[in-house]
C-alpha cells in the first residue's frame, strides 16, 4: 500500500493550485472566450503556453539533466562539535544542471530521526561544482547519520513539482558530544556511606568532595567525626586533603535521555570525581550493560546509544539491574542516578522513579539522585513531587 | 525589507492595488481623492506587511479593524450631536467629510487584512489571483464580441495614444498578463514570509539569463501577434460593417456573417481640397478602396489589377501614379488630404486615383498622411441616360470579366422578371434598385445560417432578405450580370457631405461600406447603391462635431496634437466643487495623519513611563526592547527557539544576550519579579537600553532614519501595549 502511495506520489507532480488554475482557465475558454473576450483569450492561452513550456521543461529536466546529481558535505572532524551549538559545514552538489525559471529545493536528513537541514534552494545551469555553506544546530548529542538528501525540483511560479531521493553513496556523519557541564554545586559523597547515616543538605556542607572515610589510627583523634559516631558507633574521620590512592568506588547510572543536560551534568561530575582519584563506574540509559571508566568511554557510550536512550520504566529498570548484580558482585560505595528534572514531570515517570528507588532499598543501595536542572522548569515542585527518602540533589546545567 | 525581491514584492503589490482604485474610479467615479486613496492603500499595504511580523492571529487582525470602524462610526455618532450651523451647510460637510472618510478607511482595511493574509498564508497567492482575474476580466467584459465602443477606457487609451481599439485591449490584456505572470513568480518565494530564510544560490549565467528572457518575450511576442491577427480580421469585418480591406488578389475583403460591432470609432479624417459641387451622388461621397469583381465560384474576389486599373491597392505609406483617362467625359480633377487614424492596409480615394503621394506625418497623431489626386465624376445624373453600359474598347476577356454570371441562374430570372417592363439597361437597373430599396430589411446581423462553400447572398435575395451593404451590393452586381450590365462591387467609405465641415469629412468604422459600381460607357463605373426604407438595426450615428474640429485643428502644420490639459479652464468640464477634498489641502491631511500617528505611537511606545506598577512598566520596556529588535530587523525565525535565539543573536549579531534572558524568564517560567526587583532592573535597563540601541546600527543616519520609521509605524504602539508579558 505504501508503495503504492509512493509510486501516485511520484508521478503527483502537477500541484493542486495548478488543477484549481487549470479548471479556472477552461471556464474562461467556455465562457468568456466564446463571447470573444480578447482579455481572457490572450490570458488563457499565455497560461497554457506556460503551463506547456514549464511541464515540458520539468520533464526533460527531471529526465535528463539531474539523473546524475550528487551531493557531499564537508565539515572538519579536528574539532569536537558540540549539540545545541552553530555547526558550520559545506553543502557540495555535483551535476546540478537547472533550467531557468526552475529550482531545486533540498535538504537532508538523518537516521533515527525527524530531525532534517534547513532547506537550500538552488538555481543554475552548470558543470560545477555547487557548495553552500551553512550551519546546524543539533538539538543534542549522537552519531548523526545522513539518511538522504531529499530534493524537489520545481517551477519559480510552483505550478509543477517532482520529487527524488539521494542517498549518499559513503556514509556522511556528525558526531556531536554533549558539552561538558562547568556546574559549580557537586554531592558530596562519603566514600564510604552506609545506610542510617545522616546527611547534611549539601548545599550546605564545605570541604573537598570526599572529606569522609573509614577511621585509621593514623589519622589521629582531632580527625574523627564524633557526631557520626555518636549515631552510629562506627570512627569515621575527616580529611581535608584528597588522599593519594582511591579509597572508594563510586557507581554512576546516567539516566540520560535525549536530552543533553543529564549527559553533560555527569560528564562535569564524572571528570570531577576521576580527578578527585576515585574509581567510577558508568552505565547509562539506552547500553545497560556497556560500563565505562573514565570520561572518554563513557562520553562515547552516551554518543551511540542516544537513540536508544527511551526514558521509560523498562530502560531504566534495565540500567539499575546492571547495576544492582554489579553491586551484589563487588561491593561499591555509592551510587549516583543523573537525570534531567524535565524527563520527571510527567506522574508516570516520577513513578517509575519511585519503583526504581525502592527497589534499589530492596537490595541495601541508598541512591543519591542527582537532577539536571534545565531552568524550565521548577525544581522545588520535581523534589516534591519524587519525595523519595535518598538524596535528591538538582543543579543548574546549562552550557555557558 | 531585507532583500531587492521583498522589494519587488511589495512594489507590484501597491501597483495592483493602485491600477485596481483607478480603473473602478474610471469605471464608477469614486468622489474621494484620488491620489488620497492611493496613499492609503500604500500605507494599508504596509501596515499589513508589518502586522504579519507579530504574532497576531486572524481573529485579532480582524477584530481591530472592526474596532477601528466602529470606532469611527461612534465618532462621526457623536459629532452629529453637536449643535452644528445650519447656515454654513454643517451637518452636510460633516456627512461628505464622514463618506469621505469611510472610503479612506474601508480602503485602508482592505489593503491592509488582504495584505496580512498575503503575507501570512501562501495559498493567499492563488486566490488573490483567481479574485483579481475574474474582477478584471469583468470590468472588461463589455469589450466581448467585439463591442470596443461599449468600453469607455479602451477608446479614451485608444485615442490618447493613437492606436487602434483592438491594439489597446491586446496591449491592456499583455499588461495584465505579465502583471499576473510577475505576481506569481515574486509570490512563489519563501523571501515574503517572515523568518523563512531558505539558503538561496544561484548560478545562472547573464547569458543564460538573457536567452531565456528572449525565448519567453519572443514566445509571448508570437502569442500576441497571432491572437492580434486572429482578431483582427474577424473583428475588422465586424467593426467596419463587414468590410474589411483585404488586399489579395484572390481573396474577398468582404464578410457576409454579420456587421454588428460597428463603431464609431474616427479611422480618418479628409479634406477636400476644394468645392466639389458637381458630385452626381450628393449628398453622399463615396470613396474606394478595393473593388472585387472576379466571380470565383460562388463568391466575387478581388482579380489581377489589370481588370480594375482604376483601383490601385496601394498602400498608404506608398507612391501611386497611373495616366488620365481620356476615354471618360465629365471627370474634373479633385485633391484629398487624407490623414488616417487607424491602420489601413489600402489608400482609399474618391474614383478615380491619378496619383497617391504620401504627405510629411509626425506620427504622433496620424497612422499615415496622403494626398490623392482624383478625376472625379462631374456630370448630372440626366447624363446617364441613353448611355450603353459597358466600353466598346474593353477586350473580349474584360467583357466576360464583368459580365460573368453567378451560377446561380436565380439572380438572372429574378433580374429579368423584375425587369421586364423595362426597354433600357438603366431603367432595368434602377428597377433593381428600387425593388431592393423597398423589400430589403437593413441589420447588422441577418443571422444566415450557411457553410463556408455556400453562396452567402442567396439566403438575403431569396430568402428574408435582411442584409447589410455586403448582401445588397452583392446581389444588385450579380442581377446586373444577369442581364448583361458590365458591374463589381467596390469597397471603401460612404459619408455624408452634409455631415462636413469645411470641406473636412471624418470617416468612422461604421463608415465602411460596399457598393455595387456599373460600367457606362464615357462615364467610367458608376455608383449603384441603395438605402432600404426598413431598418432593423443600424450602426449609423451622428458625426461627432466635437471630435471634427479637434481633429481640424490638428491637421494645421505647427499646431499643437491635442494638450493634455485641455478643456482645465474651461467652465462647467470640472467635478470639482467645494465639498471635494482638494489636492492642495491634501497635503495638510496627511501632515495631520503623520503628527496624530506620531504621538499616540510614541504614547504607546513608552507607555513603561506612565505611572504604573514596577512589574507593569519592565514589561513594557522589554516588549519596547523586543519590538524595537524587530524594527531593526532581528527577528526570531519561525519555530525558532528562544534558547536558538539567543545562540543565534549571541553569535551573529551585537551581543543582547542578556535583555532576552530576562524576557525568556518572564515569558516562560514562574519568575515573579518584586518591586525592588523591578525598579532595579528597570534603572539598569533604561542605561543599557540606549547603548544596545546604539550598537544596532553603525551608520548613524541610518539609525536615526529606522527610529523615527519605528515611531511611524502604528502597529510598533499597538504591539508594545498589546504583547502578553
Amino acid at each position: 500500500m505504501k508503495k503504492l502511495i509512493n509510486t501516485i506520489n511520484y508521478f503527483l507532480w502537477i500541484r493542486p493550485k495548478t488543477f484549481l488554475i487549470a479548471v479556472f482557465l477552461i471556464y474562461l475558454y467556455f465562457f468568456p472566450i466564446q463571447q470573444k473576450d480578447i482579455v481572457a483569450n490572450l490570458y488563457v492561452l499565455a497560461f497554457l503556453i506556460l503551463l506547456s513550456v514549464l511541464s515540458i521543461a520539468i520533464l526533460i529536466n527531471k529526465i535528463f539533466l539531474i539523473e546524475n546529481l550528487n551531493f557531499k558535505i564537508e565539515h572538519s572532524k579536528n574539532l569536537k562539535d558540540f549539540s545545541n551549538t552553530p555547526i558550520t559545514y559545506s553543502l557540495k552538489i555535483t551535476e546540478c544542471k537547472i533550467l531557468p525559471l526552475f529550482r531545486l529545493k533540498t535538504f537532508f536528513e538523518f537516521e533515527n530521526t525527524d530531525f532534517k537541514s534547513s532547506n537550500f534552494i538552488v538555481k543554475g545551469f552548470s558543470k560545477k561544482e555547487v557548495s553552500i555553506n551553512s550551519e546546524l544546530i543539533f538539538p543534542h548529542r549522537g552519531i548523526w547519520n545522513v539518511k538522504s538528501f531529499n530534493y524537489e525540483l520545481e517551477d519559480s511560479f510552483g505550478f509543477f513539482r517532482r520529487k527524488g531521493k539521494v542517498v549518499p553513496k559513503e556514509s556522511i556523519s556528525f558526531d556531536i558530544y554533549p558539552r561538558v557541564s562547568s556546574a559549580k554545586k557537586f554531592p558530596i559523597i562519603s566514600s564510604i556511606q552506609k545506610e542510617g547515616e545522616a546527611f547534611q543538605a549539601s548545599e550546605h556542607r564545605k570541604g573537598d568532595p570526599l572529606d569522609l572515610k573509614a577511621y585509621h589510627p593514623s589519622d589521629g583523634l582531632k580527625k574523627i567525626a564524633w557526631k557520626i559516631y555518636a549515631r552510629s558507633g562506627e570512627l569515621i574521620s575527616r580529611h581535608q586533603e584528597p588522599s593519594m590512592n582511591p579509597e572508594g568506588t563510586l557507581a554512576v547510572c546516567v539516566l540520560a535521555s535525549k536530552q543533553d543536560a543529564a549527559a553533560s551534568l555527569s560528564l562535569g561530575y564524572l571528570k570531577k570525581a576521576i580527578d578527585s582519584e576515585m574509581y567510577v563506574l558508568v552505565n547509562s540509559l539506552g547500553a545497560p550493560n556497556e560500563f565505562s571508566f573514565n570520561v572518554k568511554d563513557t562520553e562515547d557510550n552516551l554518543l551511540k546509544n542516544v537513540w536508544n536512550s527511551e526514558f521509560n520504566f523498562k530502560n531504566i529498570e534495565l540500567a539499575i539491574d546492571s547495576h544492582i548484580t554489579r553491586n551484589k558482585e563487588r561491593k561499591y560505595d555509592n551510587l549516583v542516578l543523573i537525570l534531567n528534572d524535565s524527563d520527571c514531570i510527567s506522574e508516570e515517570n516520577v513513578k517509575n522513579i519511585k519503583n526504581i528507588v525502592s527497589k534499589l532499598k530492596d537490595n541495601q543501595i541508598k541512591p543519591i539522585m542527582f537532577l539536571a536542572y534545565t531552568e524550565t522548569v521548577n525544581k522545588e515542585s520535581i523534589k516534591e513531587a519524587l519525595n523519595t527518602d535518598c538524596q535528591v540533589i538538582s543543579e543548574v546545567n546549562y552550557y555557558e | 525589507m531585507s532583500n531587492i525581491r521583498e522589494v519587488l514584492i511589495f512594489i507590484l503589490r501597491v501597483i495592483i492595488f493602485l491600477a485596481l482604485i483607478k480603473a473602478i474610479d474610471s469605471f464608477e467615479t469614486i468622489g474621494t481623492n484620488i491620489t488620497l486613496l492611493f496613499i492609503t492603500s500604500i500605507f494599508g499595504i504596509w501596515a499589513g506587511r508589518k502586522t504579519s511580523e507579530t504574532n497576531y492571529s486572524i481573529k485579532k487582525v480582524l477584530t481591530l479593524n472592526f474596532f477601528l470602524i466602529i470606532l469611527t462610526y461612534i465618532l462621526f455618532w457623536a459629532l452629529n450631536l453637536l449643535p452644528l450651523s445650519v447656515e454654513s451647510y454643517s451637518h452636510l460637510k460633516l456627512a461628505i467629510f464622514e463618506n469621505h472618510l469611510t472610503t479612506i478607511l474601508a480602503t485602508f482595511v482592505i489593503c491592509q487584512v488582504s495584505s496580512f493574509f498575503y503575507y501570512k498564508f501562501a495559498v493567499t497567492t492563488y486566490i488573490e489571483l483567481l479574485a483579481g482575474t475574474i474582477f478584471f476580466l469583468n470590468l472588461l467584459s463589455a469589450h466581448r464580441n467585439y463591442r470596443f465602443d461599449l468600453l469607455n477606457i479602451v477608446s479614451e487609451l485608444a485615442w490618447k495614444l493613437g492606436l487602434e481599439q483592438l491594439t489597446t485591449i491586446i496591449i491592456i490584456a499583455a499588461v495584465f498578463f505579465l502583471i499576473v505572470f510577475f505576481y506569481l513568480l515574486l509570490s512563489s518565494a519563501t523571501e515574503r514570509f517572515k523568518g523563512k530564510s531558505d539558503k538561496t544560490v544561484s548560478s545562472f549565467s547573464p547569458i543564460q539569463i538573457s536567452l531565456s528572457a528572449i525565448v519567453l518575450v519572443g514566445l509571448y511576442a508570437l502569442l500576441i501577434n497571432n491572437l492580434y491577427n486572429y482578431h483582427y480580421v474577424e473583428v475588422l469585418s465586424k467593426i467596419r460593417n463587414g468590410v474589411n480591406d483585404e488586399a489579395k488578389e484572390g481573396v474577398s475583403p468582404l464578410n457576409f456573417h454579420s456587421g454588428l460591432g460597428g463603431s464609431s470609432q474616427a479611422t480618418a479624417v479628409v479634406r477636400l481640397e476644394g468645392d466639389y459641387t458637381t458630385n452626381p451622388y450628393t449628398p453622399l461621397i463615396y470613396f474606394r478602396e478595393t473593388a472585387v469583381s472576379k466571380l470565383a465560384g460562388k463568391q466575387l474576389v478581388i482579380a489581377n489589377s489589370r481588370f480594375n486599373p482604376d483601383v490601385n491597392l496601394t498602400h498608404p505609406e506608398s507612391f501611386f501614379t497611373q495616366k488620365q483617362d481620356f476615354n471618360l467625359d465629365f471627370r474634373e480633377p479633385l485633391n484629398q488630404s487624407i490623414f488616417i487614424l487607424t491602420s489601413h492596409k489600402i489608400a482609399f480615394s474618391v474614383d478615380y486615383p491619378i496619383s497617391i503621394v504620401k504627405l510629411k506625418n509626425d506620427k504622433t497623431r496620424f497612422k499615415s498622411v496622403y494626398r490623392a489626386y482624383s478625376m472625379v465624376p462631374a456630370f448630372s445624373p440626366s447624363e446617364m441616360e441613353n448611355r450603353e453600359f459597358g466600353n466598346p474598347n474593353w477586350s473580349l476577356d474584360l467583357k466576360e470579366h464583368f459580365l460573368a454570371k453567378h451560377p446561380d441562374t436565380r439572380y438572372e430570372s429574378l433580374a429579368k422578371e423584375l425587369t421586364k417592363d423595362y426597354d433600357t439597361k438603366l431603367e432595368k437597373a434602377r428597377a433593381i434598385l428600387e425593388y431592393l430599396t423597398n423589400k430589403s430589411i437593413y441589420t447588422l446581423q441577418p443571422g444566415h445560417e450557411s457553410k463556408i462553400d455556400d453562396d452567402p447572398v442567396a439566403p438575403y435575395l431569396f430568402g428574408d432578405l435582411r442584409g447589410y451593404c455586403v448582401h445588397f451590393a452583392h446581389a444588385i452586381t450579380y442581377m446586373f450580370r444577369g442581364l448583361g450590365i458590365p458591374s463589381r462591387v467596390a469597397t471603401g467609405y460612404m459619408s455624408d457631405l452634409s455631415q462636413s465641415k469645411d470641406g473636412h469629412i471624418l470617416l468612422r468604422m461604421n463608415d465602411r461600406h460596399a457598393w455595387a459600381e456599373a460600367y457606362i460607357d464615357k462615364l467610367g463605373w458608376i455608383v449603384f447603391d441603395i438605402q432600404p426604407k426598413q431598418v432593423e438595426s443600424h450602426a449609423e450615428t451622428p458625426v461627432d462635431a466635437e471630435l471634427l474640429d479637434e481633429l481640424i485643428g490638428m491637421l494645421d502644420p505647427g499646431e499643437e496634437l491635442l494638450p493634455q490639459d485641455l478643456g482645465r479652464d474651461e467652465p462647467g468640464l470640472s467635478d470639482e466643487n467645494e465639498f471635494n477634498i482638494k489636492t492642495a489641502n491634501l497635503l495638510k491631511i496627511i501632515l495631520w495623519i503623520i503628527v496624530l500617528v506620531l504621538i499616540l505611537n510614541f504614547i504607546l511606545i513608552n507607555a513603561y513611563k506612565l505611572p504604573l506598577s514596577a512589574d507593569k512598566k519592565l514589561k513594557l520596556l522589554y516588549s519596547k526592547l523586543l519590538v524595537k529588535l524587530q524594527s531593526f530587523n532581528i527577528l526570531r525565525k519561525e519555530g525558532e527557539s528562544f534558547a536558538n535565539f539567543k545562540i543565534r543573536i549571541k553569535f551573529n549579531e551585537k551581543d543582547i544576550f542578556k535583555e532576552i534572558e530576562i524576557l525568556d524568564k518572564l515569558y516562560y517560567s514562574n519568575y515573579q519579579l518584586s518591586d525592588k526587583e523591578s525598579l532595579g532592573l528597570l534603572k539598569d535597563e533604561k542605561i543599557e537600553f540606549k547603548g544596545f540601541v546604539s550598537n544596532l546600527e553603525e551608520k548613524k543616519w541610518l539609525r536615526v532614519l529606522k527610529t523615527i520609521l519605528f515611531y511611524l509605524n502604528p502597529v510598533n504602539g499597538i504591539k508594545v501595549v498589546g504583547r502578553k508579558v
